[in-house]
């Protein structure tokens, strides 16, 4: 449903190629250059530890596509149960936990001093929705290229607002997505979501991980989908809210994990 | 301000009652011989005191008040032969007028003055009535003459995009301008997604836009009025007409119910692109549906001398289907009745009852599920116009309006992977009295003031929302008849014009115009499924103040005309959304909204050449449109999407002879204002584009020259046929539709535009078969 603005902006795209002779062109434009801003990204999950914070900074439009790692900043996670750790560098920007264990329904709180400035940020475990199946079937795209598509199959529970989102591996290799779902039209059901990876090859194996999200990280993700999707980028695009403060660019997200394994058939 | 108001005010009521008692007055219609069609605004006069004349109703009404004594009266219309005829006794009588069309040569030797003053001397300031003939002259992309289109070469009128029908007026959006079509509202005026308006032309009698100034009997929008109004059908003949295009053909069918009482037309219109799909040697395109059509209709009678009804129709219909995955149906139907009523030959009335309907039924079969919306009116309207004297004209009447908003049904037919969603309906109950007097006072100044009260209430049967914070969502249910929150509003209008010379007025206008029903769109891409919502206790009407005036002059006996006007314009609760915003299939779309204020100003400069075998008019428009809200840009003013610093037309049009006509129009406006990216940052191994501050950057500018020719292959009076061939974008400018990041294969970004037209040549051949009886007869000779 929350694909439904793709799907209307794909059909006025399909008739713009029928009525149009729609070309693509290199173009060049004077981009305002921003001064560099933090972006901070950290995860703690239910699976053993240890758990990674990238804390880095923005490049303008046109230097190289480059990490910019701050290795000075210093990351703290803590939880409501009184655990501290503070975390170690190990490659530039990337910083992992030591001893932290995440433990679903905690609420964490992460702490990151960076270019003189402290960025905090809480994030609350939600309980796991176990994996019920995956499922295949192929489906016709609108180039009309027939491609196999993998579902996820789960019970959303009843009552309550649960916030997902799918990541996958194919043979290790992650792929990356920002799609996440909330069960906004869907609340109880026997649901399944699409695993957003569309390069799938019988005999690979999948690595399919179902995220809890709590719902500040929701938004988040759903906002960095909106600018992120190329698909009828919104009127007025704006960096996702984060729920970091003082807002900066990124997210910290404590959530609980359910995961499956199968060989692509 | 008040104080002037008043002092005003006692000088009209005097001039009201200062009237000599020898009087009589005359009352009647203004036709055209050929086609029985009233004519609009033409002008009635005494042609022995030119002082006294009037200017006819929107049915072709008008009334006079002379005095005593053997008289010659006139009345004339632009384009058509003077026709002349004597008062032979000096009592109140009826006379109807009905005037030749001016073949052309006649016409550049017969338009005088009074014909082609109208511009300077009525008080109507911003206002533009558009000549629809002329319409068929300029070139359009696929040949499709469209309304919305050529009212975009004008100034202060701005295209929503390429190729597309959606217009902004004076800085304000698509959904601050009211579309009417014979008093009913279009709420959404496009077909194919933008590219065709719903106004096919060969139905079109006369439309008239007003940019933001307009008479207290309209309201319901902050920025213009388009109102347009549907040919009669000729009352005289039977008469076929049509065409046929690149995309479209077209069907027109009119004649007499019975000569002189009534008469009838019918127009079709469909486009053809699918058929062509059919041929495609891809089996899934061959399965998808793309096409739309209309249909107009309308009849009028007239019962004794006294009174006439109308009746009058639109339904049109966009069918688009994805092959059998997704498709959106979507379209608009209107139905009029009107009953005109002669009271007295000093006041005549019209009462209509008005339905208008919108809506869309998106199906994705994939999912299993149809989502359907309908924005639905039902109005009676009544209009009195009241000929007190030549001098003093009152208008006074009522709407009421009943609206019905569904705003979307999803049904899903597969309820163990989806719920089935019924977003509550709202109703609103929306209300407006108004009064103006138009008056003429020492023969130079015009004054129109009035004042439109409008009146707006939420109502039942429906639950509605309150958010008494960010987390609380608290409900509240309003029974059938029980009304929720009212708003009431009083909207001042006044314009005036002073001619200080016979051909050179200065005029000017302020306005109050307030808003109840708004479109909610967070997308680039208008689309037909945006959603519409009404005036509640959440959402404020939108509230809009313009002053306007302006310098206007005709020169070289009426030759040329030129204009000068400017313009200021402050909106109050206008309406943005939070990010990530959902709009669709959202109960509480209310607390989605922010609400903040704007501003628009510009100068507006025209140059039009009006006859001769050349023909045209050059506008330039200089404006700015910003908006400010507490939650955007740290509640600094920033340009709204529609502001365009600089736009311009040009339309020149040329007869090489009378059958052989050559056309061009260019426009260049400045880029949209849009927000690009001012970095970069890398996230969970993605790429993700950093943004700075709302629409600080701009569009490349966009220009675009059409030529167009037309060769009448055959004129006679009962047959005619033409050919039109016109070329879309003569010099291939690839102007940018959207505009993306892309990573090149070194890793470096790059923006990249996407354009949709190159040269799009078209060819068009319309016919016209008149069918003209030589006897009484009633049975048709149509063969």
């Amino acid at each position: 449903m929350c694909h439904l603005n793709k799907i209307l902006f794909l059909l006025l795209a399909a008739a713009m190629q029928w009525i149009t002779i729609s070309c693509t062109e290199k173009i060049d434009l004077k981009l305002k250059d921003a001064s560099p801003k933090i972006v901070i990204e950290g995860r703690v999950t239910d699976a053993p530890g240890p758990y990674y914070v990238a804390v880095s900074e923005s490049s303008t439009f046109a230097q190289p596509i480059l990490f910019n790692g701050i290795d000075s900043a210093i990351v703290i996670i803590s939880d409501n149960a009184g655990n501290i750790d503070t975390l170690t560098k190990v490659y530039s920007g990337i910083f992992i936990t030591n001893t932290l264990q995440g433990v679903v329904g905690r609420t964490y709180l992460l702490t990151v001093i960076a270019d003189g400035a402290t960025y905090n940020a809480t994030s609350t475990m939600q309980a796991p929705v176990a994996i019920d199946s995956i499922g295949f079937e192929t489906s016709v795209g609108f180039s009309g290229r027939e491609s196999l598509r993998a579902h996820c199959f789960f019970r959303d529970p009843a009552g309550m607002r649960n916030f997902y989102k799918i990541e996958s591996a194919i043979n290790s290799k992650k792929h990356l997505s920002n799609e996440a779902s909330s069960d906004r039209l869907w609340d109880g059901k026997l649901r399944s979501m699409n695993v957003p990876n569309d390069t799938l090859i019988p005999g690979d194996t999948l690595d399919v991980n179902l995220l809890m999200l709590d719902e500040n990280v929701f938004n988040y993700f759903d906002a960095l989908e909106d600018i992120s999707s190329g698909f009828n980028q919104p009127a007025a695009p704006a960096n996702p809210p984060s729920n970091i403060v003082p807002q900066t660019l990124g997210y910290f997200s404590a959530h609980s994990i359910s995961k499956q394994t199968v060989i692509i058939p | 301000m008040p104080l002037k108001l008043v002092a005003t005010t006692a000088i009209i009521f005097i001039s009201l009652y200062c009237s000599a008692q020898t009087k009589y007055t005359i009352s009647g219609t203004v036709k055209d011989a050929k086609t029985g069609e009233e004519l609009i605004g033409a002008t009635v006069r005494l042609k022995d005191s030119l002082a006294i004349g009037t200017m006819t109703n929107a049915y072709g009404f008008f009334s006079l008040t002379i005095p005593a004594g053997k008289k010659k009266l006139s009345a004339a219309y632009i384009g058509y032969n003077e026709y002349e005829t004597e008062i032979s006794s000096p009592v109140n009588q009826t006379i109807n007028f009905s005037l030749q069309p001016a073949s052309r040569e006649l016409q550049e030797v017969e338009i005088k003055a009074r014909k082609s003053d109208d511009n300077i001397l009525n008080s109507e300031v911003s206002a533009v009535k558009l000549d629809i003939k002329q319409l068929e002259k300029i070139p359009v992309l696929f040949g499709e003459k469209d309304l919305l289109k050529t009212i975009q070469l004008l100034p202060g009128v701005q295209p929503a995009a390429e190729g597309n029908s959606g217009f902004y007026v004076r800085g304000g959006s698509n959904d601050q301008n009211l579309i009417l079509l014979d008093e009913a509202t279009v709420y959404n005026a496009s077909h194919l997604l933008g590219f065709f308006s719903t106004f096919n032309n060969d139905a079109i009698k006369d439309a008239t836009l007003y940019k933001g100034n307009m008479p207290a009997e309209y309201g319901g929008r902050l920025s213009s009025v388009l109102d347009v109004k549907m040919k009669e059908g000729n009352n005289q003949n039977y008469v076929i007409s049509g065409g046929i295009g690149l995309i479209a053909s077209r069907l027109n069918i009119e004649g007499p119910i019975v000569k002189d009482k009534g008469s009838f037309m019918v127009t079709g219109r469909r486009t053809y692109a699918d058929l062509f799909l059919k041929l495609s040697n891809n089996k899934e395109l061959r399965k998808s549906i793309l096409y739309f059509y209309d249909l107009n209709a309308k009849a009028n009678y007239k019962i004794g001398k006294r009174d006439r009804i109308f009746i009058s129709g639109y339904f049109g219909q966009d069918n688009f289907g994805f092959r059998d995955r997704f498709s959106i149906n979507y379209g608009n139907a209107t139905a009029t009745f009107r009953w005109n009523h002669i009271f007295s030959d000093k006041l005549f009335s019209n009462t209509s009852f008005i339905y208008n309907d919108f809506n869309y039924t998106v199906g994705v079969q994939i999912a299993n599920i149809d989502i359907k919306s309908v924005v639905r009116d039902f109005s009676l309207k009544e209009d009195l116009d009241y000929f007190l004297n030549n001098n003093n004209k009152l208008k006074f009447g009522f709407q009421s309006t009943f609206h019905t908003i569904v705003p979307g049904q999803t049904t899903s037919k597969d309820t163990a992977q989806l719920n089935s969603i019924f977003l509550t309906k709202s109703y609103g109950w929306e209300n407006a009295l108004y009064a103006q007097h138009e008056v003429t006072l020492w023969q130079k100044l015009n004054i129109n003031y009035g004042v439109r009260l409008s009146i707006f209430s939420q109502t039942g049967p429906s639950n509605y929302y309150k958010f008494p914070n960010e987390e609380q969502v608290d409900t509240f249910k309003l029974k059938l008849g029980q009304f929720g929150k009212t708003y009431v509003n009083p909207e001042p209008r006044v314009s005036l014009s002073y001619n200080f010379y016979p051909r050179m007025s200065f005029k000017a206008a302020y306005s109050r115009n307030v808003q109840n029903i708004h479109l909610l769109s967070n997308s680039t891409t208008s689309l037909p499924t945006d959603r519409w919502t009404i005036t509640s206790n959440n959402v404020k009407p939108e509230i809009a103040d313009q002053i306007s005036g302006g310098y206007f002059v005709n020169f070289y006996k009426d030759m040329f005309e030129l204009s000068v006007e400017g313009y200021y314009k402050w909106l109050y609760n206008q309406i943005d959304y939070k990010n990530g915003a959902i709009l669709r299939a959202n109960e509480t779309v209310e607390n989605q909204l922010l609400y903040g204020i704007g501003r628009a100003y510009g100068a507006e400069f025209f140059f039009k050449k009006r006859t001769g075998k050349f023909t045209g008019w050059v506008s330039y428009t200089l404006s700015r449109s910003e908006r400010k809200f507490t939650e955007i840009n740290n509640n600094n003013w920033f340009p709204a999407r529609v502001d365009r610093t600089h736009d311009v037309s040009v339309v020149l049009m040329y007869d090489i002879t009378p059958r052989i006509n050559v056309s061009a129009t260019w426009i260049y406006y400045t880029g949209m204002a849009v927000t690009y990216p001012t970095g970069k940052y890398i996230l969970d191994g993605q790429l993700v584009p950093l943004y700075g501050n709302r629409n600080q950057d701009r569009f490349p500018a966009y220009h675009r020259l059409d030529i167009g020719a037309t060769f009448v292959l055959k004129k006679r009076k009962n047959w005619e046929h033409d050919l039109n061939v016109s070329i879309y974008n003569t010099y291939a400018k690839k102007n940018a539709y959207t505009i993306d990041v892309r990573v090149n294969d070194q890793g470096f970004l790059f923006t990249e535009k996407t354009y949709l037209f190159r040269i799009v040549p078209s060819i068009t051949y319309n016919f016209k078969f008149t069918a003209i009886k030589k006897e009484k007869k009633t049975d048709v000779p149509l063969k």
